[in-house]
């Protein structure tokens, strides 16, 4: 893993953080995030690519938060242009490119750990999903 | 069905089925295979039996062990891994396997958390230690339950931990416990079955497929204990091995998973702790022995002596050696004769000076001769 690589993600991340609304207005995460985020890249490991991102993607009624919201801005991260466009998937992304998997899963991880680092950096709050 | 990788087609890892391979073909599947093609990989894992080529290692980790049956409805472990992508007919649940066997395993940390668990509640430990014929432990003797938790999985807090006096060679090991060789090879080792939250009386129940280990399996809970200052290792077994049969150990358990059979193993750890007892006997014997030879003649006589020290036979053979001592070479006479010396100063029998008169024909008799060993005017 290379942490120049990482390094370089964190403004993009902070940036769409706030675009998907992870982060509030006050700088502030609901506590949730970071057990998601951390588990993902274990999730990845484990499983794989694509049943990982399937998990995180699956409809979360039962979760404290909404996990669907960090596949989001990791797929915002990859392709800045996607923002514009309405319900993409990050799992449609990625099976739209299997020939690449590999390369897409290393940016993905990459992506994963700027996430868990930057995410840490805000306040941590006890916070109700919205329905 | 694709090429099985991680082992071989006879004996899979079932780990790599569970996980990796599980969803390996999903993505390319159209919506009316996928529900056959769960359901295969649901029967190729459900279906593999214990192997003994596919135990751990042949060499036992730990030094004793607790085998116990898991009973009906079975045993989860690993619910908390993530699995499942709200595909139909899936496992929902994850599951616990060690690595390299791809056989369920549960965590030796989870085996520990359980265990001490059980500490929370003093009076219960207080009872069971006191009560159980098996611990045999005296029960006027008062326990200091809190002590024995620090003994047995250390301090709580990194302050106590720095004052500790215990080397960490001294701690007891917790390993992971495993799928018993001893596990009949016809038995079936997981098995499918459901949960169905209802959480609203109105509405459907979902029912959730889940994996578990079945009846039957025999497991291995497997340790590196020690003899500690309130619990000797035989007593440690005997409590451990009550608290798992209490509060079993995995997931669901109060709704019957993860409870074993109160009568499995009984036997089994008779046997060990006594045949443990008698290997132990055997090795302090033959490194008594060794230490023996290593000894003088002289080194040899005052060993067995000390051996029987505050009896009789102490006594006499003192009388009777003071006796025999032109039989021993020059080094070791002055070496008997400096503890014969030693003794009689202690029982205040060696009196020099205007006592030396009161002292009796046959004491004075051997004072005089020890003297003359040790090069003393007398």
């Amino acid at each position: 893993m290379n942490k120049q690589k990482v390094e370089e993600l964190f403004p993009i991340v902070m940036e769409t953080l706030k675009r998907v609304e992870i982060v509030n207005e006050q700088n502030q995460v609901p506590k949730e995030y970071n057990g998601y985020i951390a588990s993902f890249g274990a999730s990845i490991i484990q499983s794989g690519i694509l049943p990982a991102i399937a998990f995180f993607e699956r409809n979360t009624q039962n979760t404290e938060q909404d996990k669907k919201r960090l596949m989001t801005a990791i797929l915002y991260v990859l392709d800045s242009q996607l923002e514009n466009q309405e319900n993409k998937k990050l799992l449609d992304y990625v099976l739209s490119r299997y020939n690449n998997l590999d390369e897409i899963e290393e940016k993905i991880l990459y992506i994963s750990v700027a996430m868990k680092l930057v995410l840490r950096t805000y306040e941590q709050v006890e916070e109700n999903k919205e329905n | 069905m694709s090429e099985v990788v991680g082992g071989d087609k006879m004996n899979p890892n079932i780990g790599y089925l569970f996980y990796k391979e599980y969803y390996e073909e999903y993505f390319q599947k159209t919506e009316e295979e996928l529900r056959q093609y769960i359901q295969e990989k649901n029967n190729q894992i459900i279906s593999q039996k214990y192997y003994l080529d596919s135990s751990i290692s042949d060499d036992e980790i730990g030094k004793q062990k607790i085998s116990l049956k898991v009973e009906y409805p079975g045993l989860l472990i690993g619910s908390g891994y993530s699995h499942g992508i709200d595909a139909d007919d899936e496992f929902k649940i994850g599951f616990s396997f060690d690595y390299t066997s791809g056989l369920p395993s549960i965590r030796g940390s989870s085996v520990k958390g359980v265990l001490r668990s059980a500490f929370v509640h003093k009076d219960y430990i207080q009872q069971l230690i006191k009560t159980d014929k098996k611990i045999n432990f005296n029960k006027d003797t008062h326990i200091d339950i809190e002590k024995l938790e620090d003994e047995i999985f250390g301090e709580k807090n990194s302050e106590q931990r720095k004052h500790s006096s215990r080397a960490i060679w001294k701690q007891d090991v917790f390993y992971d416990a495993v799928v018993s060789k001893t596990t009949n090879e016809r038995t079936s080792l997981l098995g499918e079955d459901y949960i169905t939250p209802h959480r609203n009386p109105l509405k459907d129940p979902i029912p959730l497929k889940f994996m578990k280990i079945m009846p039957n399996v025999i497991i291995d809970f497997r340790f590196n204990l020690k003899d500690g200052y309130i619990l000797s290792i035989p007593q440690k077994l005997w409590l451990f091995r009550q608290i798992l049969l209490d509060l079993g150990i995995g997931a669901k358990t109060n709704v019957g998973y993860g409870n074993f059979n109160d009568n499995y193993g009984k036997d089994e750890l008779d046997e060990f702790i006594k045949y443990d007892e008698m290997e132990k006997e055997k090795k302090a014997a033959e490194e008594e022995k060794k230490i023996i030879e290593r000894m003088t003649q002289g080194e040899k006589v005052i060993y067995y002596l000390e051996k029987v020290r505050g009896s009789n036979q102490f006594q006499n053979s003192i009388g009777e050696l003071s006796k025999k001592l032109e039989d021993y070479s020059e080094d070791d006479q002055k070496q008997i004769a400096r503890f014969l010396q030693t003794e009689w100063i202690k029982q205040g029998t060696w009196v020099e000076g205007e006592k030396y008169k009161k002292v009796s024909k046959k004491q004075k008799e051997k004072i005089k001769k020890v003297k003359q060993i040790l090069s003393e005017n007398g």
